[in-house]
């Protein structure tokens, strides 16, 4: 049985006792945002880090990070995520990052046909003084630009990223029911016609 | 009351006598480490403090940095609760503690607490990000330090505070040096001049620092430290967000990430990636 002693629920943040040991357990919630900590920490993430002191017990780590996830969202609930503030930050990302965006366009999204997330990125780095900089880096981002301006407007089903070959071998189609599936669950008739 | 500053100023002379005996007794290899260390502190030495994504978004929006008590007569006023009330609903079994250490002091309830840093990522489970002040913040608003957690190190049963420990490991802000030297004097000279920022200030050690009188506000911010991987993943999220594959959750992680990325710009305040 895991107990949540205290959390942060904006940020999605929780303190667990597990078999008598405490943790902290953070998004995105992998193995090292977990890390073990003493009582003397939970007094202060409580008394000082504005943790609320709580106390609910959970059977499973699927159900208490579950109830992390369902409160963070919760307690953002009436704040849309700012799509164009997320997108702009690649205006500012540092040189490493836009290289490796860079390299991410040609390896990740060009081969799966997703023109406009390739044409979307470029576009901002084209705004990033890193890249305006660097003729290497703005070589790079026009070339690839020409390349999404041959793919067209329309981007392969998302679900095509996951699983390259379906299309050749199912047709289209089956991409488009997957995604319409992955989108809003059960779309084919259950049960038998009266 | 106790005024804690007064206490710090008041300890002066017995950290340069105990200091100087620490020196004298050292041999000459570990005097010369003693003496950089000290010297490391006193160039280097800025106060830290660990945020939660939108305990930093706050501050720099409110470009004011609440404490628990500030933040729940904000949280009165708003809602109508009374302000111990709504204490002892967030604090619950540590409420009495909180109090009786804050209350001891004059002005304990305005006081804000940090950590000493010299380049590390501080206590990192309570806050992704560090805040780390400009040495400008030390002159503009009045700080005292102490050897260890106030609450861990200084709290009696009753609860109460122990003041006559709290006396002898107290420093105003031109003997943090020294405090810190006594503190790590056992273990500086097995260590490499890199780990000591990490010596210092951890999850589980570090020397706390109070600010007692003054702003805090987002101006004085010098830079804000983050772990690679984080600083990674959210360049990620940015990246993955034009093919419309994030989750709810991270989508809300990265738009808080780039609202303080926005400010900090605008603040002319850089990422530093530990």
């Amino acid at each position: 049985m895991l107990r949540l002693r205290a959390a942060a629920w904006e940020d999605g943040y929780g303190v667990v006792e597990d078999g008598g040991a405490l943790f902290l357990v953070r998004p995105p919630y992998r193995k090292a945002n977990k890390v073990a900590i003493s009582e003397s920490d939970l007094e202060a993430a409580v008394s000082k880090h504005g943790f609320t002191a709580t106390d609910q017990t959970f059977a499973s780590w699927a159900a208490l990070i579950e109830h992390l996830r369902r409160r963070f969202l919760d307690e953002r609930k009436g704040q849309v995520p700012d799509s164009d503030r997320i997108k702009k930050l690649v205006e500012r990302a540092p040189t490493d990052v836009v290289a490796s965006y860079l390299d991410r366009i040609e390896v990740e999204l060009l081969p799966r046909r997703q023109w406009r997330a390739a044409n979307g990125v470029l576009a901002h780095l084209l705004r990033n003084p890193a890249v305006r900089q660097d003729t290497n880096l703005l070589d790079r981002v026009s070339a690839l630009l020409e390349r999404t301006e041959l793919g067209g407007d329309v981007d392969a089903p998302p679900l095509a990223e996951d699983f390259p070959l379906v299309e050749e071998l199912y047709g289209r189609v089956a991409l488009e029911l997957g995604d319409r599936i992955r989108r809003e669950g059960q779309v084919l008739p259950m049960g038998s016609a009266a | 009351m106790i005024n804690f500053l007064e206490l710090c100023e008041r300890n002066q002379d017995r950290l340069l006598s105990q200091f100087g005996e620490l020196l004298n007794g050292a041999n000459s290899r570990t005097r010369k480490t003693l003496v950089e260390f000290a010297e490391a502190i006193k160039a280097k030495g800025r106060i830290g403090v660990n945020m939660r994504p939108m305990v930093l978004l706050d501050f720099l929006i409110s470009d004011r940095w609440f404490n628990i008590h500030q933040w729940a007569k904000k949280t009165s006023a708003r809602g109508g609760k009374p302000v111990e009330v709504i204490l002892r609903e967030k604090l619950r079994d540590y409420f009495d503690r909180r109090m009786a250490f804050d209350g001891f002091f004059e002005s304990g309830l305005e006081f804000r607490y940090g950590a000493l840093n010299i380049g590390g990522l501080g206590a990192h489970c309570f806050g992704e990000y560090c805040a780390i002040l400009q040495k400008e913040a030390h002159r503009s608003c009045r700080v005292g330090y102490l050897k260890g957690d106030s609450l861990n190190h200084y709290m009696a049963a009753g609860p109460k505070v122990d003041d006559g420990r709290l006396r002898v490991e107290c420093a105003a802000d031109g003997q943090k040096d020294m405090l810190l030297a006594l503190k790590h004097a056992s273990e500086v000279a097995a260590k490499p001049p890199d780990q000591w920022p990490d010596m210092i200030c951890n999850a589980d050690c570090y020397a706390e620092a109070i600010v007692v009188e003054g702003h805090v506000k987002a101006g004085h911010l010098s830079c804000i430290r983050i772990g690679k991987v984080d600083f990674a993943l959210y360049w990620d999220y940015a990246f993955r967000e034009f093919s419309g594959r994030l989750s709810e959750l991270d989508r809300y992680r990265v738009d808080a990430f780039a609202a303080i990325d926005e400010r900090l710009q605008l603040l002319g305040v850089s990422w530093e990636t530990v």
